[in-house]
């Protein structure tokens, strides 16, 4: 019912911000966001008399999209595909399945290969068990030919998306998303002064604002909580200092990135072959969670959920979202999606968020020679961690239809259409194109102060090409591997197993595993994920 | 007369043994739809998933490799395992023990009821005809520690809050309550039916003897009902063995795996990763574990029986 009236009230909201934009079909796919990139001096692209432009007929073409059910995600290839039939004469058909049951069927479909999708719009994690099969063809050869397309706007997409989108040098994917993960937070408290005086009262220490290590946010969320005497922050209920996700099931070990990657994953200056984002596992496979910098992360995630968050222990994604939005909880670690659901109708928090990249540490663990290493003074160690790396578009091995399916790749991914959907609460996809951060039209059609919508663009962005920036591990089987870590991370939170165990069990059974898959081609896979040579 | 020759018999035997051999083979012809659909939707994935408990069959991997007893012995030595068929054991005995408990003491209640019976047959009916998904997300809000009406009413009466789908034993016994709340109507009904079918001489007789209620009770009703009560709760056992809809919504098999049972385990053990060699193990451990405690039923009736 809540999804109905939603999906159609964003449909409604898509409509204006459509009718906005579409003086020129051609330019509403190009966007104002290819003009920038002109301006930002990308060079390639120009903004030609495009009406004159022929378009590809593809007059009784049916294109089927498999993905997740919506409204989010299978949302815009919905909202999408009539136009595109306008255009180009092709239907597009979504055929979707639930999150949770996703990996499964989809594998089932590339293994079986009776599905019969044309395209795929799923994690970008699952891309090696897909390539392996063969079900996801190489994107390379229509990227090279399209390259100067104003559509694909090649230069446009930041390194860390093309980074994302190659496995072993070769372009697989078509990102539409950055699941990268930010720091929200209520500036409007933190820079209050009788809060910061009553914290330095209680702490002895200055309010950061906002945290910029994990200790600070730890110390800043137990004030804002009732056991540290700060919870009347909140006007709309009892305040707490914190919220995640920590329902079995329901991704928390992704929520625990944020917490273990800064004190685990090297500096990419210092790490072997200055590689950037060794994390979970080293280049030769060993896991390297049960390390004393990940335990470390580990640890303070848990004490914070103890010391910080709602009681109750039952939290999900929604949660986690809501009581931000609703004025309940000071912060949070997460994915993008509560920055347009802070100005979404209903919000008690519209223009009081703050964003920034997720906090970083002092010391991590260089796991190589099994010591601490402390920050230089004034130095921070951030590693901004991307979970599940995004929504992506594959091509299928089965289609009959290649180039229509890249035609409608591009037009979902072009500058215009996907400045629509990423400033749209309901697409579930976050800001992932250079010129996201400078066509602020669909920002503020959709309810957000221009300043506030760049910050929070421009902050998901510096998250995708940071030179720590750590990708959640493309491998074959990350969907096993996964689970596992979600298990013990869960064991840990619900007060099981002691961390340092539980991640000593869930090391061994990622070994299990590996050897299980073959040890040899599991580390090649990795490597070729890392981006390294061999 | 020739006209005799034309009417010759061999002329009119002919199509009757045609017509035999038609009807012979139309027999089989006729079963080859129930034949085909038993084979593609019952024999074939046995077998298959039979295969698959000797390979492994995991995501990225084209074909079914062979690897033996390898699933096998992970099985047997994985501790997640023996939890969760621990867990679902207890969770079946105190499920349908209380059941039977609460559904027969209610029967018995009803059992003299003169007016307003079939209302209360329906009215109790009802939480068994509402599909599992939505009684899990009803009892899911119920349940919230936070904003839930049962922990609401906990405060107003003074109590502390429960932690109900968060606790180490508290989230297996919400899921017990649950299912109580659902399927104790059925004990409920069955055992009504079978009380009303009780001869009504008996009860005449013993109280013509002086017996009291209590006697009737232990000497007549309960000796009278229990095959049919072996048999409800034996239905009942098997259907809570393979709880699933309520773990997914209300727990998800946590808090850690304090109420991940055997069925749930095969999910996201196997599943839900795309390991099909080890979910099909799994699968046949549960086909197998069932087998044998249905066995062990049905001695226990027969030994009722025998009584």
């Amino acid at each position: 019912m809540t999804s109905d009236k939603a999906f159609w009230s964003w449909i409604e909201k898509r409509n204006i911000a459509r009718e906005q934009l579409a003086a020129n079909r051609r330019t509403l796919l190009k966007g104002a966001g290819a003009a920038a990139v002109l301006a930002l001096g990308g060079g390639r692209i120009q903004v030609p008399g495009v009406a004159a432009q022929s378009e590809p007929t593809l007059d009784g073409v049916t294109l089927r999209v498999f993905t997740q059910t919506g409204p989010f995600i299978s949302g815009p290839v919905k909202f999408h595909a009539p136009e595109f039939k306008e255009q180009y004469g092709a239907d597009v058909q979504a055929v979707e399945s639930p999150n949770a049951d996703l990996f499964a069927r989809a594998q089932q479909v590339a293994q079986t290969g009776s599905g019969d999708f044309d395209i795929l719009l799923l994690a970008n994690t699952w891309m090696p068990d897909f390539v392996n099969l063969g079900y996801a063809v190489s994107l390379q050869g229509l990227v090279d030919r399209d390259i100067e397309d104003e559509l694909l706007a090649w230069d446009d997409i930041p390194d860390g998306i093309k980074r994302k989108n190659s496995w072993a040098g070769e372009t697989y994917t078509y990102i539409v998303d950055n699941d990268n993960q930010t720091m929200f937070y209520r500036k409007d408290v933190l820079s209050d002064p009788q809060w910061q005086e009553a914290y330095k009262t209680a702490t002895g220490k200055d309010l950061p604002n906002p945290p910029q290590t994990l200790t600070e946010f730890s110390e800043v969320a137990k004030f804002f909580s009732p056991n540290g005497g700060g919870a009347a922050w909140s006007t709309a209920g009892t305040g707490y200092g914190f919220i995640t996700c920590v329902l079995r099931g329901q991704q928390s070990y992704w929520y625990s990135y944020p917490w273990t990657a800064p004190y685990s994953v090297m500096p990419t200056e210092n790490a072997p072959d200055k590689i950037p984002g060794i994390y979970i596992f080293d280049p030769d496979m060993n896991p390297i969670i049960n390390t004393e910098g990940y335990v470390r992360g580990l640890t303070e995630f848990v004490d914070t959920i103890n010391g910080a968050m709602k009681p109750g222990l039952d939290s999900d994604r929604t949660t986690v979202i809501n009581d931000i939005v609703n004025g309940t909880t000071l912060m949070s670690l997460d994915w993008g999606d509560t920055g347009p659901a802070s100005v979404a109708e209903g919000s008690m928090v519209k223009n009081l968020l703050g964003f920034a990249q997720t906090p970083g540490v002092n010391e991590y663990y260089d796991w190589m020679t099994k010591t601490w290493v402390t920050m230089p003074e004034g130095q921070i160690h951030q590693t901004p961690t991307h979970a599940y790396n995004g929504w992506s578009y594959y091509i299928t091995n089965q289609t009959q239809n290649q180039d229509a399916a890249w035609e409608w790749i591009k037009f979902a991914g072009s500058p215009g259409i996907s400045a629509i959907d990423v400033a749209s609460a309901d697409s579930g996809y976050q800001p992932w194109r250079k010129s996201h951060s400078t066509n602020l039209e669909p920002w503020i059609s959709a309810g957000w102060d221009e300043a506030e919508a760049k910050t929070y663009i421009d902050t998901i962005l510096a998250a995708t090409d940071h030179p720590n920036a750590v990708f959640d591990p493309r491998i074959p089987g990350a969907a096993r591997y996964q689970e596992t870590l979600e298990l013990y991370t869960n064991r840990t939170i619900a007060g099981e197993l002691q961390p340092q165990e539980a991640m000593d069990q869930c090391a061994a059974e990622f070994n299990a595993i590996t050897d299980e898959l073959g040890r040899d081609a599991q580390v090649a896979a990795y490597r070729a994920h890392l981006g390294m040579s061999s | 007369m020739s006209t005799a020759g034309s009417l010759t018999t061999p002329q009119i035997a002919k199509p009757a043994a045609g017509g035999r051999a038609y009807r012979s083979s139309a027999k089989y012809v006729f079963l080859v739809p129930a034949m085909v659909y038993l084979l593609v939707l019952g024999v074939f994935p046995l077998l298959f998933s039979l295969r698959l408990v000797f390979g492994a069959w995991n995501a990225g991997q084209k074909d079914v490799t062979w690897v033996g007893l390898a699933n096998i012995q992970r099985l047997m030595a994985d501790e997640r395992f023996w939890g969760s068929l621990g867990r679902t054991l207890a969770f079946v005995a105190l499920a349908a023990g209380l059941e039977l408990l609460i559904g027969c003491g209610v029967a018995l209640a009803l059992q003299n009821v003169t007016r307003g019976k079939n209302w209360m047959r329906v009215a109790f009916a009802l939480p068994m005809l509402l599909p599992p998904i939505a009684v899990s997300f009803t009892w899911k809000m119920l349940f919230d520690y936070n904003r839930g009406p049962v922990n609401y009413f906990l405060d107003e009466l003074g109590l502390p809050r429960v932690a109900w789908l968060a606790g180490q034993e508290s989230a297996l016994l919400s899921l017990v309550i649950v299912d109580l709340w659902q399927w104790t109507p059925f004990i409920m009904l069955a055992a009504l039916a079978a009380l009303e079918s009780l001869p009504v001489e008996l009860y005449e007789a013993a109280t013509v003897d002086g017996a009291s209620r209590w006697e009737m009770l232990k000497s007549i009703t309960l000796p009278l009902i229990k095959p049919y009560l072996v048999a409800i709760v034996l239905l009942r056992a098997i259907d809570a063995f393979k709880v699933f809809d309520t773990i997914y919504i209300l727990t998800g098999g946590g808090p850690g795996t304090a109420t991940e049972m055997l069925t749930f385990y095969a999910y996201v053990a196997g599943f839900r990763p795309f390991n099909m060699g080890f979910t099909a193990t799994i699968s046949w451990a549960i086909v197998i574990i069932m087998t044998f405690v249905f066995m062990l039923f049905l001695r226990a009736f027969r030994r009722i029986e025998e009584s």
